[in-house]
């Protein structure tokens, strides 16, 4: 099949509709391209073939039986290795989980079988979803497809590099500071982090739970909306998970209303260190915005500057909690150890890469005695001024923020590895929404050509995709 | 400096090679370095937010609520089992 570039959900479900083609075509050829295509990529860390042929079968039965289907039904999807699929090995990146094999499904996974979606398998992250370009997986480099030399971001580098190299249709990521918009922002694609709460995290792997959301990836806008919808809603089993009502607004945003959004610009976010081509094309989308008659504002967010000292005192501190259940006990590897202490230090010891060690360490120690207060404590403070920043701009009439995703485009494998605090400034501009549980996503600017991705950020208030997906419809329509 | 990694890593129960401490030691102690600005701004009578939701308290109806076990299934990850039961070294030596 010659027609797998560009292949979007819409465009899927009109084919399959109309049959141009079957779903197990297409699952068929998917596999036949991925097969040579990620040697180079390495976006995949396992393939469902079997099973992904299976439920492509399934859907081209029911429509042969004139069964009404979901959009989703059929659609090729790719999923983080940090959720889980009943059956199959979920390793979230780590050598600790390299034979763990899921017990039950996530929420997501559940949704979107009820869908009849198909699943192709397990995309590769930086292990357990801690950083910014997909370099610290146990088991591979995932690699840009827009330049080979370059990382695809991260820490969903797997999933967003797949769906960029048209390997898979859509996926699903995680996002904790950053880790679905700035993969989305450097491979060329859309993702987007949901307001805390609208995704079940359930049968997700924890790395900090006040801040994780999952998120979808797409290559329009329009896809990324289509299956958010389909993961969004209340889940008993997610206690931070909330009932919420998306209408068709989403998929189907009326010009009208989208016009008379104002949008905001805060002047944090246009600071030194922003790489000058990243401006210059953010400048170009916001006199777009203009165009369409949107009205454009600056605005202030005083605090965030403090947001990356916030975030590295928060994250590790949930990190160093979350992860102690990896302790070889239940599950995962096991290493000959004499007695059961002996046990946890061996097997942290051999299981964890470097930047889960690091995050570990200083996690445990800022919620240690003697520096909770001024660590954690302190960073819990700022964090509700963070938040309060974004609400008194909503509550100036303001109802989208407009805003770079990450200060470059994708940099050089291998440039940032040394020093971890440069590579925590990748996620500068997209932390603050996780702080103050905020949706947020990634658009790649229109135009590009051959030159590398460059993605910008729209920020809505909370329970408000709409918005944002809204906008971003409109903009890539126009 | 602060950070006395080899201490931090006991309290972590995690174990480092001398050349990882060295790193970490090194790479935290500016990581700490830079969380120093945000002793700069007045938090006295900020309110700490704890969590990423406003919700409270999401309890369900209390009543019997019967769940389907499969043990089976989770025994299927033991690392270690006999007869059923998960297996670990001795607390003691």
């Amino acid at each position: 099949m010659d027609n797998l570039k560009g292949l979007t959900i819409k465009k899927f479900s009109e084919g399959l509709r109309d049959k141009e083609f079957s779903a197990t075509e297409v699952t068929k050829s998917l596999f036949d391209y991925i097969d040579s295509k990620d040697k180079e990529i390495k976006a995949f860390l396992s393939l469902h073939k079997d099973d992904a042929l299976a439920r492509a079968g399934e859907v081209d039965a029911a429509l042969a039986s004139g069964e009404k289907l979901s959009s989703l039904a059929g659609v090729p999807i790719a999923i983080k290795d940090n959720m889980l699929i009943e059956g199959s090995i979920a390793t979230g990146g780590s050598k600790i989980l390299k034979d763990y094999k899921s017990s039950y499904d996530a929420t997501v996974i559940a949704k979107l079988k009820e869908n009849k979606a198909v699943f192709l398998g397990k995309t590769n992250l930086y292990e357990f979803a801690m950083g910014s370009s997909t370099e610290n997986s146990a088991f591979q480099i995932t690699r840009n497809p827009h330049d080979v030399s370059r990382v695809p971001g991260g820490s969903s580098g797997g999933s967003a590099a797949a769906v960029a190299s048209d390997m898979a249709v859509a996926a699903l990521g995680s996002d904790t500071g950053g880790s679905i918009r700035e993969p989305a922002s450097f491979c060329g694609v859309v993702g987007m982090k949901p307001t805390y709460g609208a995704v079940s995290r359930y049968g997700l792997m924890a790395m900090a739970s006040s801040l994780d959301q999952i998120g979808p990836f797409g290559k329009t806008v329009e896809d990324a909306a289509i299956l958010f919808k389909a993961i969004a809603g209340y889940d008993s089993k997610d206690a931070t998970s909330f009932q919420t009502d998306y209408g068709d607004e989403l998929t189907n945003p009326s010009l009208a209303d989208i016009k008379n959004l104002t949008v905001g610009i805060p002047e944090e976010y246009f600071v030194e260190g922003l790489d000058k081509e990243v401006g210059e094309a953010i400048d170009k989308v916001i006199a777009e915005i203009k165009n369409l008659g949107l009205k454009v504002k600056p605005v202030s967010l005083p605090h965030t500057k403090y947001a990356l000292s916030v975030y590295y005192i928060i994250m590790p501190a949930e990190v160093s909690t979350n992860l102690s259940r990896l302790d070889g006990i239940r599950y995962g590897t096991r290493e000959a150890a004499k007695n059961l202490t002996d046990l946890y230090y061996e097997d942290k010891g051999a299981g964890f890469g470097p930047e889960v060690k690091r995050r570990i360490i200083l996690g445990t120690f800022v919620l240690s005695a003697g520096y909770y207060e001024a660590y954690y404590a302190k960073a819990q403070k700022v964090r509700r001024l963070i938040k309060e920043d974004f609400e008194n701009v909503f509550k100036s009439g303001v109802d989208v923020i407009l805003t770079p995703v990450a200060p470059t485009p994708a940099f050089k494998i291998g440039e940032k590895t040394d020093n971890p605090l440069h590579m925590y400034l990748s996620d500068i501009f997209t932390i603050p929404l996780n702080l103050a549980g905020l949706p947020g996503i990634s658009i790649p600017v229109k135009g590009r050509g051959a030159k590398l991705p460059i993605g910008f950020q729209l920020i809505g208030r909370p329970w408000r995709e709409a918005d944002i997906l809204g906008l971003g419809q409109i903009y890539e329509r126009a | 400096m602060d950070l006395k990694v080899d201490y931090v890593a006991k309290l972590a129960r995690i174990k480092l090679t001398p050349e990882e401490e060295a790193k970490f030691s090194e790479d935290l102690n500016k990581i700490l370095e830079h969380f120093k600005e945000l002793q700069s701004l007045n938090t006295d009578k900020i309110k700490p937010l704890t969590g990423g939701t406003d919700l409270k308290n999401t309890l369900r109806q209390d009543g019997e609520k019967i769940r389907e076990a499969d043990g089976s299934k989770l025994q299927k990850s033991f690392p270690d089992e006999e007869k059923g039961f998960l297996k670990v070294p001795p607390v003691f030596e």
